[in-house]
């Protein structure tokens, strides 16, 4: 339990045998008497769920059995160890579904045991898109500070920095143990950043163009005019980024370093500057670039601050680009199998990012001018692209209005910049190859397709069935945590529409949900603390599922979801059949009734806990170690009060 | 839109809240006509600035309804809750807390089963005892056309001096709805709330107008409608004193000023209604929690700052939006204290007193239900742990033990064991319909 946990979310979802239906729910509303009998043996489940989607009730060729998972390590070893040590409890239930091994006379147990796990295995099916909101946690280490937490509680009036040592001194020395990896784990990261920056070779030079003296003319003029028009594009990006970051903070966030993060991005993009006009310079300049690079990830984090989700009309340029690199299933298979040997270090999907950049930079240098500097350029949006994409919210439909004011203005032409950017040194590629010219052509393919209108036309309507709205609503807030499991059908009117679903989904998994929420957003869903753990899965190519454990009533759920991200859903939700779109939440969320079908069982490791709470417990845990100074004890007796509005909030928060 | 909406008839010393079974349709809808065509129910428009010796607002529940439309309508238009009724479904009795001695079939009045159905609420109000009864005589239904369940009569206003029984101001915090004579005056006001919150019919804090709910033969039934929430809630006076001297005692003895304190910060205001935030004086009612973050004065589990939240949730870093486009949770509270006043508060005499109840909104769920659930009862209200509102919130489920945290600047305090002060006695979903709709619905019967 000490080390931090890598969470695998995943499904096994079942054909159920046509007739079996019946037999099949009765089976699992006997487990739903005491779902801890099934799953409480196995420490690694945090939640865990059957539901039943019946093909009487939904678009379905057949009813589906849907096993949800949300476990600590590895999908496999829960499976293995749910045939070895569960059967009694799941094979019933399973021999209801299509082609379950079957127990023979004689038969060797260990061998059906095995035929068992590989079935079970084979339908597995891993989420395109899935959210983690304890990331690191492992379920003894949330367990742990929750009674933690309880312990205290009795303690927490007599806490000063003089009796704390004695207080804690009861507590289990493994906590001692989470403490130090917490306290490493940043500064790894960083030193790892560095030396990627450090090795990356240089960025090629304007010396190279005299090595090109028998390009035509016109097209050299042609390359040489893109240039001038990108660096110009940098400057006034640099100081547009600058001017909002500046416009758009409080006052009291204008700090020192904010100034320095907007100094820096001119910095950046002077540094380009000087590289591609002044010859002479040698290649210390572009390692400074890259070095530099890293003001954009505390701009990032900045934004990430201030909550800020401006709605922008392009967004990831660059993050497009590895999605040509490797089909996504593959690479998401190839990655699991290398992080399964390597363990924690790498499951982390910043080295991704480093990895990327990894990449370009070589083929910057071995690449024949001027692809070089095109390759450089196109790596330079790549990155300014992701993080915007970060910095400004995925775009939504519009129809909320929320660009508005200078500010608004103001952030929509960095990433506007962007986009035109890549379109010209996509341009300027798709001259020298028709590869890159088809590469760049399925990545505006892409865009295109993203920006279809997604909600119905008005001809789709839908009722939502007051009867099937009182049986989903009647399991629900019995405690603060609650489920929700719902199947969309797809619109069949395009034959893109699960390509483009899948390609968003994949991309904003691998970059965003993988690589910079679990840090930046600390288990925030989009600015949304009440998510435990949330997947969305094709299950083919004309119906996905999604399936969440979320806090507080559901009504709150979808209240947040429209007002923080009403736009970034219906790029998802909007594919479905009857999508009325979120403009009008009220009618959203009938229609995501609709959706939903009734949690047939449902298991949780730490009932009673929001999320929200498991992030104060840890930092309670995490300030009350021996030798605290009375501020930081302060900050950790204020949240037993309560936690402060966000968690982020609490350093820039009054104080009094 | 009926008198109610724009005013609680502060001069009007007395009220009774009658609720009624309808036995005869065509008797009711007679009586309907008679009392609408007579110029008995109280208009907003005709209330405004005027003194009148007696005010009368009629509400019916989904159940009422059907039966004055003689069960032709499903009431489909309406909201859900409103036709499933306040104690229709499990899972709402849940939500809003009344479970154990509050559950539904505990009630006096208007339990689902074995009590007659509650169709309608008639609401008189009168300057004196004798011109109440006088009023109550001369707009009632008679009594073949519908038959009384329940009367519940309010403590004079000349009594109650705005106190409720708990002996705490109430009543300060009200929505300013927009286009009233108060939100001309004070437009900066934080508790401007768009008037499609309240009445239906009109743009809400969206902006949008929600469609207004029709009855089959009358298409704009629910214009200038509003729903009404009519809960009947004990107040335990003497266990809520009792509860806070216990946990107060210095040395064996009462503190009597200690218990106040702790009394005050339950409620999150002073008896004499001083908000505990910083720097707050008795009739500021603008304030809001941003100068409070960690509840040091008033704790972040205090009934009034569970109730109403104000900025407690915003952002520091986004500038806030307008008031009236945050305030989509308010309700207008139109309630009145009922039964005697406890002389010694801490010596219960065994009689039952309390609080009418009455709020107003146009949407049961995003308002009423959405306060009972997310703020007042639950759990993880703002970051809490296992603990519901102090005063009113609900005590069932398994690690629930009646905690409450009082956050202070040396670490928190916390008292445990705090029984639920109140218990709901009766209640039901009414909709308060317009002058004209009132008028339509009493033509519909032949």
């Amino acid at each position: 339990m000490t080390r931090p946990a890598r969470h695998s979310v995943f499904t096994v979802i079942t054909d159920v045998t046509p007739g079996k239906e019946t037999r099949l729910e009765a089976l699992l509303d006997a487990i739903a008497q005491d779902p801890d009998a099934l799953f409480g043996v196995f420490p690694a489940v945090h939640f865990a769920s059957f539901v039943l989607f019946s093909k009487d009730t939904l678009e379905l060729p057949m009813s589906k059995l849907v096993l949800e998972c949300s476990v600590d390590g590895s999908a496999d070893d829960l499976l293995r160890e749910l045939v070895r040590l569960r059967s009694s409890a799941i094979d019933p239930v399973y021999q209801c579904c299509d082609g379950y091994p079957e127990a023979v006379a004689d038969g060797d147990e260990q061998q059906l045991r095995q035929q068992r796990y590989e079935y079970l295995r084979a339908r597995r099916v891993r989420p395109q898109l899935y959210h983690v909101g304890t990331p690191y946690r492992s379920v003894p280490s949330i367990q742990y500070d929750r009674d933690l937490r309880s312990a205290l509680d009795e303690t927490v009036q007599r806490m000063t920095p003089d009796t704390l040592p004695g207080i804690l001194a009861a507590a289990p020395t493994a906590v001692h143990e989470y403490w130090g990896w917490e306290a490493v784990k940043p500064w790894v990261v960083c030193l790892l950043g560095a030396v990627a920056a450090w090795l990356v070779p240089s960025l090629p030079h304007w010396q190279d163009v005299s090595e090109h003296g028998t390009r035509p003319v016109v097209i050299a003029i042609a390359l040489a005019a893109a240039r001038g028009v990108l660096a110009l594009g940098e400057v006034l990006l640099g100081l547009a980024f600058g001017y909002w970051l500046w416009s758009t903070s409080s006052p009291e966030l204008r700090a020192p370093a904010r100034r320095w993060v907007a100094g820096s991005a001119g910095l950046f993009t002077a540094t380009i500057l000087v590289k591609m006009f002044l010859p002479h310079v040698r290649p210390w300049a572009a390692v400074g670039a890259v070095l530099l690079a890293v003001p954009l990830v505390v701009k990032a984090w900045i934004a990430y601050r201030r909550r800020d989700h401006v709605s922008t009309t392009a967004a990831a340029a660059g993050a497009l680009l590895p999605a040509l690199v490797s089909r996504a299933g593959e690479f998401a298979d190839a990655v699991e199998a290398v992080v399964d040997r390597a363990g924690f270090w790498l499951w982390n999907w910043r080295w991704f990012f480093i990895a990327w950049a990894a990449a370009w930079l070589p083929l910057c240098r071995f690449a024949p001018y001027p692809w070089r500097l095109t390759f450089a350029l196109a790596l330079f949006y790549g990155a300014e692209g992701a993080w915007l994409t970060v910095l400004a919210g995925w775009p939504t439909d519009g129809t909320d209005g929320r660009l508005r004011g200078w500010s608004g203005r103001a952030a929509a032409v960095v990433p506007v910049a962007a986009l035109a950017g890549f379109v010209v040194v996509g341009g300027a590629l798709c001259l020298h190859s028709p590869a890159w010219l088809l590469a760049f052509l399925v990545v505006v393919t892409f865009f295109a397709l993203w920006s279809l209108p997604v909600p119905s036309p008005d001809g789709d309507p839908f009722r939502l069935a007051r009867a099937h709205l009182a049986t989903l609503v009647d399991q629900e807030d019995r405690d603060v945590q609650n489920h929700m499991a719902a199947v969309v059908s797809l619109k069949r009117d395009r034959w893109y529409r699960p390509v483009v679903l899948k390609s968003f989904l994949w991309i904003l998994n691998a970059f965003f949900f993988r690589a910079v929420l679990p840090d930046f957003y600390k288990g925030k869903l989009f600015g949304i603390l009440t998510v435990h753990f949330a997947q969305w899965v094709l299950i083919d190519d004309h119906n996905f599922l999604f399936l969440s454990n979320y806090d507080l009533s559901w009504n709150t759920y979808l209240d947040d979801f429209g007002a923080e991200l009403g736009g970034g859903i219906q790029k998802i939700w909007g594919q479905g059949f009857h999508n009325p779109g979120t403009s009008d939440l009220g009618r959203f969320k009938d229609y995501a009734r609709t959706t939903m079908v009734r949690t047939s069982v449902w298991y949780r490791a730490y009932p009673g806990l929001t999320v929200r709470q498991t992030w104060n417990n840890e930092h309670i845990r995490q300030a009350l170690v021996p030798g605290a100074d009375e501020g930081t004890m302060a900050r950790a007796l204020r949240r037993f009060g309560a936690a402060p509005k966000t968690l982020a909030d609490l350093s820039h928060a009054r104080i009094d | 839109m009926q008198g109610l909406v724009l005013s609680a008839y502060p001069h009007l010393d007395r009220a009774a809240y009658l609720l009624f079974t309808i036995h005869d349709r065509v008797a009711t809808a007679a009586w309907l006509k008679g009392l609408v065509g007579g110029g008995h129910v109280t208009p907003a428009l005709k209330y405004r600035g005027k003194k009148t010796r007696h005010n009368v607002n009629v509400a019916f529940t989904a159940a009422g309804l059907a039966v004055l439309c003689g069960g032709e309508d499903a009431l489909e238009e309406f909201a859900v809750p409103f036709v499933e009724g306040i104690a229709g479904r499990a899972h709402r009795s849940r939500v809003l807390g009344d479970t154990g001695p509050s559950a539904p079939d505990r009630w006096s009045w208007g339990a689902p089963q074995g009590q007659p159905q509650v169709h309608l609420l008639l609401m008189v109000f009168a300057e004196d005892a004798a011109s109440l009864d006088a009023a109550i005589l001369e707009v009632g239904p008679p009594k073949d056309a519908a038959g009384r369940i329940s009367a519940v009569f309010a403590l004079p206003i000349a009594i109650a001096r705005e106190r409720e029984h708990f002996g705490f101001v109430d009543g300060i915090s009200q929505p300013i709805l927009t286009g009233s004579d108060d939100a001309e005056r004070f437009p900066e006001s934080a508790h401007l709330t768009a008037l499609g919150e309240i009445v239906c019919g009109y743009p809400n804090a969206d902006g949008a107008v929600a469609p207004v709910p029709a009855l089959r033969r009358c298409p704009t039934f629910g214009l200038n409608g509003s729903y009404l929430v009519f809960r009947q809630i004990a107040q335990h006076v003497a266990e809520f004193w009792n509860a806070v001297y216990a946990r107060t005692q210095t040395n064996g003895h009462d503190d009597s000023v200690a218990a106040e304190h702790l009394a005050a910060k339950i409620v999150g205001r002073r008896p004499d209604g001083t908000p505990l935030v910083p720097g707050a004086n008795r009739d500021d009612n603008e304030f809001g929690f941003s100068d409070d973050p960690y509840g040091q004065a008033c704790p972040i589990g205090a009934h009034i700052r569970r109730a109403n939240p104000r900025d407690g949730f915003a952002n520091n870093n986004v500038p806030a939006a307008p008031a009236v486009s945050l305030n989509r949770r308010r309700m207008l509270r139109r309630g009145r204290s009922y039964g005697t006043r406890l002389d010694d508060p801490r010596a219960d005499d065994g009689q039952e007193r309390g609080l009418c109840f009455v709020g107003l909104n146009a949407d049961i769920e995003r308002q009423f239900e959405f306060v009972m659930q997310n703020w007042v009862n639950s759990s993880a209200f703002a970051g809490l742990r296992q603990e519901r509102d102090p005063l009113i919130g609900d005590r069932a489920g398994a690690t629930i033990d009646g905690a409450f945290t009082i956050p202070g600047a040396h670490g928190p305090a916390c008292v445990s064991g705090l029984p639920r002060f109140v218990t709901v006695k009766g209640g039901g979903y009414f909709f308060l319909p317009g002058l004209r709709a009132l008028q339509c619905l009493a033509e519909l019967a032949p």
